[in-house]
């Protein structure tokens, strides 16, 4: 994608890939989600064990019992238990999803060896020890945005990049009307389809795919636009029978799969 | 082994994008013109010193920076001195939909929060007289928490309609004021919880910028007499640096905008869809 950095692996295999980076807009959107859903989880705890500790001092209250040294005790180990639940949740989440969280996963983003492969759990460990000091003073976001290969200290220390998921081909699953069939075979009939382009085809397939949410007036304009673009390419003067810019988009996009089957 | 390449080289234009990648292709513009708009935002905002003439700059300085990145967008990138001919006269038109845009927003929120002031005072007193003064508070109190998020909610909604306000203006021909607001009305209409999305994450950006800009000076004055010589030479200071920092931050809010308007019309009108010249 323009406007985004792009990055290619060699595996062990040397075999070289080509991924996209995160980018810092999706790396940022994940934190916040992820940060939203710790902050619920670790003030669910802190009210918990609240609770539980006004109930334990008041019982050893009335039983008459000394507790001196147990109060640091009730606040040492929610610290701790918060600062395990912090590591362990990127750590857990990165290992069993293959280098994803909730936070990434929602933004389509995964952290990946600089091999291609999925991370391991010391590299997710160290990634999640380091974040804390990439957060303050967004020492982090400095890194990722100044950084030709966008990565953070934790990303540095654990040699690992965060990459765009690849978008899987979006599937052909759009409604298309009953004339299109009967249009597409006069088409082929006097249309010499090899003039347009794998290119020009998934144009016209993105059309077909996106129309339904487009607004009615640019629809009707971009429709228009295409099928005079196609047109022009199969070197038509005229269609073979009277058909909406719509139907007649329908009719190549069936058109140019039979011809290339 | 890995070597890295920049692929802004390649032609061709972008399919919709997700809300990080919106922010993300905002910020990589906003860094790769930054010595030219940051220039254009500083004199625009020294023009605020100037009553209404002044304000109208600043007001069409926001056009002008949108329909630069805009322009990048769309393969067409134009001169400064080009856009400008196209912005300048249209200046006050930029200035109306400025106020018109801030009128909106302050009489929504006056009047949510006038509503929902009264409707609480009403459950409050109804409340109170079923519940009994033990219980009552805290239902009211709970009430007015999930009140005051609603607000927040809709405030945030009303405003992500009208976010693009002024890029309509600057990029299309023949528009006046309310048009261009109507337009971003009508462009953000099934896309306000992307947008909420886009506006806090790059909220999120420019936070340790504000933050630095406009507090930390702050921290030091807290101590010192108010109108001693120190107090106010470290108060000019602090304008100044407010300035600066409102300087570097409007052009990442423009292009942000230009790329939502951009990703807006893709969505809507098929912006990208277009068979490649040969």
């Amino acid at each position: 994608m323009k406007y985004f950095n792009r990055i290619t692996l060699q595996t062990p295999e040397s075999v070289e890939l080509e991924f996209t980076l995160a980018g810092i807009g999706s790396r940022i959107l994940a934190l916040l989600i992820d940060y939203t859903l710790l902050g619920l989880a670790l003030s669910g705890l802190i009210f918990v064990w609240g609770f539980f500790s006004y109930q334990l001092l008041t019982s050893l209250d009335s039983l008459k019992i000394n507790y001196s040294g147990l109060q640091n005790w009730l606040i040492a180990i929610p610290l701790l238990i918060g600062f395990t639940g912090f590591v362990g949740y990127f750590v857990f989440f990165e290992t069993l999803w293959r280098g994803q969280t909730p936070g990434k996963r929602f933004a389509k983003i995964r952290v990946i060896q600089e091999d291609g492969r999925p991370v391991n759990l010391s590299q997710a460990t160290l990634r999640a020890l380091l974040r804390p000091l990439d957060d303050f003073l967004w020492l982090g976001f400095l890194f990722i945005v100044l950084g030709q290969r966008e990565k953070r200290l934790g990303d540095w220390a654990a040699a690992t990049v965060v990459v765009q998921e690849e978008q899987p081909v979006a599937t052909a699953d759009f409604p298309l009307s009953p004339e299109a069939q009967e249009g597409a075979d006069q088409l082929l009939a006097i249309a010499d389809f090899s003039k347009l382009l794998p290119d020009d085809f998934a144009v016209v397939r993105e059309y077909l795919r996106r129309r339904s949410l487009m607004h009615d007036e640019a629809r009707a304009e971009a429709s228009r636009r295409l099928a005079r673009q196609v047109k022009a390419v199969l070197s038509m003067t005229q269609l073979p029978f009277d058909m909406t810019p719509d139907v007649f988009l329908e009719a190549v996009y069936l058109a140019y799969q039979n011809h290339t089957r | 082994m890995t070597k890295s390449s920049s692929s802004s080289d390649l032609g061709g234009s972008l399919p919709p994008l997700s809300v990080g990648n919106v922010v993300s292709t905002g910020f990589r513009l906003y860094k790769t013109h930054f010595k030219n708009h940051f220039k254009l935002s500083l004199i625009a905002h020294l023009w605020l010193f100037v009553p209404f003439f002044g304000w109208a700059k600043y007001a069409a300085a926001h056009g002008l920076l949108s329909r630069l990145i805009f322009a990048e967008l769309i393969n067409q990138p134009e001169t400064v001195s080009d856009a400008r001919l196209k912005i300048d006269p249209r200046k006050w038109l930029f200035f109306s939909v400025g106020l018109q845009v801030g009128v909106r927003v302050v009489l929504v929120y006056l009047g949510l929060i006038i509503a929902g002031g009264i409707a609480l005072g009403i459950v409050g007193v109804a409340l109170s007289a079923v519940l009994g003064s033990g219980v009552a508070p805290i239902v009211i109190g709970i009430l007015a928490v999930i009140g005051v998020c609603l607000l927040v909610l809709a405030i945030t909604w009303f405003y992500s309609r009208l976010v693009i306000s002024e890029v309509p203006l600057a990029v299309e021909e023949s528009m006046n004021s309310s048009q261009s607001i109507d337009r971003s009305w009508s462009l953000t209409e099934s896309a306000v919880f992307r947008i909420q999305g886009v506006v806090l994450v790059a909220f999120v950006i420019t936070l340790p910028l504000i933050f630095f800009s406009n507090y930390v000076l702050l921290l030091f004055m807290i101590p010192l007499e108010q109108g001693s010589a120190l107090y106010q030479t470290l108060n000019l200071i602090q304008t100044i640096i407010s300035l600066f920092g409102a300087a570097i931050i409007m052009p990442f809010w423009q292009a942000i905008k230009a790329v939502l308007y951009y990703d807006l019309r893709t969505r809507r009108e098929g912006l990208d869809l277009s068979l490649r010249d040969r």
